[in-house]
């Protein structure tokens, strides 16, 4: 049986993987060559790198990525981004790709896929569309999706298969990077429309959205890139939960723990939670449904005593922690789950329920302002601050001001005026972006000078 | 030493680092003096059959001559005598024609289960997953070559043939991370202990 695909997407640019984020542009997140192993090893079926240089030097170097990539990565690799003629699928090839996919290349001349079919075999030829709804269809677009063209998607999916293209890689512009389930219509549309396999991308966001784009979209496989890049699941999480739907997919992480063996007290178990350095976060309770749930999205589920009911851990607070394994103690009467938290276990912000542990109190500080930064509360002050540029700014003038008033009078408030000071420092520096990991960064490198 | 024949077309990179990985000193060369010359000869998987041109007749005397090969994909399909995709002659070692995949969605492009064979090559796999990328598969004469076979939609084809010292694999052993580095590391090891 041909198992569904579960492929994981680097965009590189000058050797870097980088990620665009959100009115920041784009992020450095990693080596190519180590990232495309470590997703291997993690059970990824196939890896796609996305070259985004605009240089020629770029160009240079992300051959030169592919050749690294080549020597130590056996699973498939699929590369794209500039391709324009047979020459460059022949250098990508030649550099140790598998498949070379083609986007405004086909378009501006789809003889590239038939010539590049001829010479290397229609399994190394994937054409890339990127389709989004404009009034009345879905159309391709080109140059990374910005610029339009009049092709409708499912006609120019045909045509491009036509020409010699062995794979559809379908991106939905719409849904890219927002994280909301793939385009499960224009998915199936295509995948219906053409004799060749259809690789779904854009807009995953969870294990569901897969499962949804391989069954209801029809589609061979599922793409993923941020969600993985981000930490906020992984490839074995995903595969397990597509297997327990019944999901074929090639090498599921073993199930460890067989549900029918816990030892559950009352219809409950206690779960210790670590960090993936082994520090324990806390200790809570989870019921069937809460340990299910875990298992299938990757997410940590517990049972509140309190409330009295299923309770996904930072769905209100945004602090959840992504599932890295979770097992039965000797006895079966104890889980421990190893996880990857977003931020503090504690409901008091303290990264850990058992104290401040190492967190000193500066980290503290600055964590409840992370929180305000997100929850902005509306009667706190500090939502006040974070709204309001002009008056956070001001306020850190002033406070300086009055440290060293203080310290000229040595009165005995210069304590006081610094707390002041501190605090505003670290709103004012939440307020252009920054946090206060990175100013402690920067101390920490100077240490040593 | 093995000897990794290079068509001109495709990526036979990961196939020497894979055999590299097996344990062997690979030389990478598109001189058949060279080639055949060598402890085994490998005939990667990547190309069409009608743009690959060998020398059939003296490829098919050293491997008659007990020189180990391994095809891989395309390098299986050039074993046999002729193909469906393209005029021209295969090597010929492995009577039998290349067909086109009787199936809805063509190329077979992803991970699909070997079944389990009885043979060194194989030693310590099972069943297991092997990535394929194939629009063609073979077709042979003598139903005894055949050590392992897959089944994509309703078409059942050899994953795995052999005939003496003559091995063919229609998937991508290098592709197909942990199994398929185990398998050329077994065929790597049939080389040594000839």
């Amino acid at each position: 049986m041909l198992r569904p695909r579960l492929v994981v997407c680097l965009d590189v640019q000058d050797g870097r993987v980088v990620k665009g984020t959100n009115f920041r542009g784009l992020r450095d997140v990693g080596d190519p060559v180590e990232l495309a192993r470590r997703y291997e090893e993690e059970g990824a079926d196939e890896i796609v790198f996305l070259d985004i240089s605009a240089s020629h030097e770029g160009r240079g170097t992300f051959l030169e990525t592919v050749r690294r990539t080549a020597e130590v990565l056996f699973i498939p690799l699929t590369v794209g981004g500039g391709v324009r003629t047979v020459e460059d699928i022949d250098a990508l090839l030649r550099a140790g790709a598998d498949k070379v996919s083609v986007n405004s290349g086909a378009v501006r001349d789809p003889e590239v896929l038939t010539a590049g079919a001829a010479r290397f075999g229609s399994q190394c030829v994937v054409a890339s569309i990127d389709g989004a709804w404009v009034e009345d269809g879905w159309y391709h677009h080109t140059h990374g999706g910005r610029k339009p063209t009049e092709l409708e998607v499912v006609a120019w999916a045909r045509e491009c298969v036509r020409r010699g293209a062995g794979e559809i890689l379908l991106t939905s512009m719409d849904r890219d990077g927002v994280r909301t389930g793939y385009d499960l219509e224009m998915t199936r549309a295509v995948a219906r429309a053409v004799p060749v396999p259809v690789v779904a991308s854009g807009g995953a966001g969870k294990a569901e959205h897969l499962r949804d784009a391989l069954v209801r979209g029809e589609a061979s496989a599922a793409l993923v890139a941020g969600i993985l890049h981000d930490g906020k699941t992984t490839v074995g999480a995903l595969k397990s939960a597509l297997a327990g739907w019944g999901i074929p997919v090639r090498n599921p992480p073993e199930r460890a723990l067989d549900l029918d063996r816990i030892q559950w007290s009352d219809g409950l178990v206690p779960v210790v939670t670590q960090d993936e350095d082994g520090a324990v976060l806390m200790v809570a309770w989870a019921n069937r449904e809460a340990v299910e749930r875990t298992l299938e999205t990757g997410w940590m589920h517990y049972w509140s005593r309190s409330r009295g009911e299923l309770w996904e851990k930072g769905a209100t607070s945004g602090n959840r922690q992504a599932l890295v394994s979770l097992r039965p103690d000797c006895d079966h009467d104890t889980l421990l789950a190893r996880v990857r938290p977003e931020g503090p276990a504690c409901h008091t912000l303290e990264p850990t329920c058992f104290g401040p542990g190492e967190a000193g109190l500066m980290d503290t500080l600055a964590r409840t302002i992370e929180d305000r930064a997100h929850s902005r509360p509306p009667d706190s002050y500090t939502t006040r601050l974070l709204d309001d540029e002009n008056l956070r700014l001001k306020k850190l003038g002033e406070e300086t001001a009055e440290l060293i008033t203080a310290l000229v009078r040595d009165d005995g408030r210069a304590p006081e005026e610094a707390a002041d000071l501190l605090y505003h420092l670290l709103v004012a520096l939440r307020g252009a972006g920054h946090r206060w990991e990175e100013v402690a960064a920067a101390l920490q490198a100077r240490r040593g000078s | 030493m093995i000897a990794l024949y290079d068509y001109g077309a495709g990526n036979i990179h990961s196939l020497a680092k894979g055999l590299e990985a097996g344990g062997a000193r690979v030389r990478i060369t598109d001189q058949w003096n060279e080639a055949l010359d060598a402890d085994a000869l490998v005939l990667p998987g990547v190309g069409a059959f009608g743009a690959v041109s060998l020398d059939n007749r003296r490829v098919r005397e050293a491997l008659e001559a007990e020189l180990p090969c391994l095809g891989i994909c395309l390098g299986m399909q050039l074993l046999l005598s002729e193909s469906e995709e393209a005029s021209g002659e295969g090597i010929g070692r492995i009577p039998g024609v290349v067909r086109r995949l009787q199936a809805k969605t063509i190329p077979q492009m992803g991970w699909n289960d070997v079944e389990a064979g009885d043979d060194p090559l194989l030693e310590g796999l099972g069943t297991f997953s092997a990535y394929y990328a194939n629009s063609f598969v073979c077709q042979v004469e003598d139903p005894e070559v055949v050590v392992a076979s897959t089944t994509y939609e309703r078409d059942r084809f050899p994953a795995v043939i052999r005939r003496g010292w003559t091995w063919g694999v229609q998937f991508h052993p290098e592709k197909s991370s942990e199994a398929g580095l185990r398998l050329l590391a077994n065929f790597i090891r049939i080389v040594e202990e000839r």
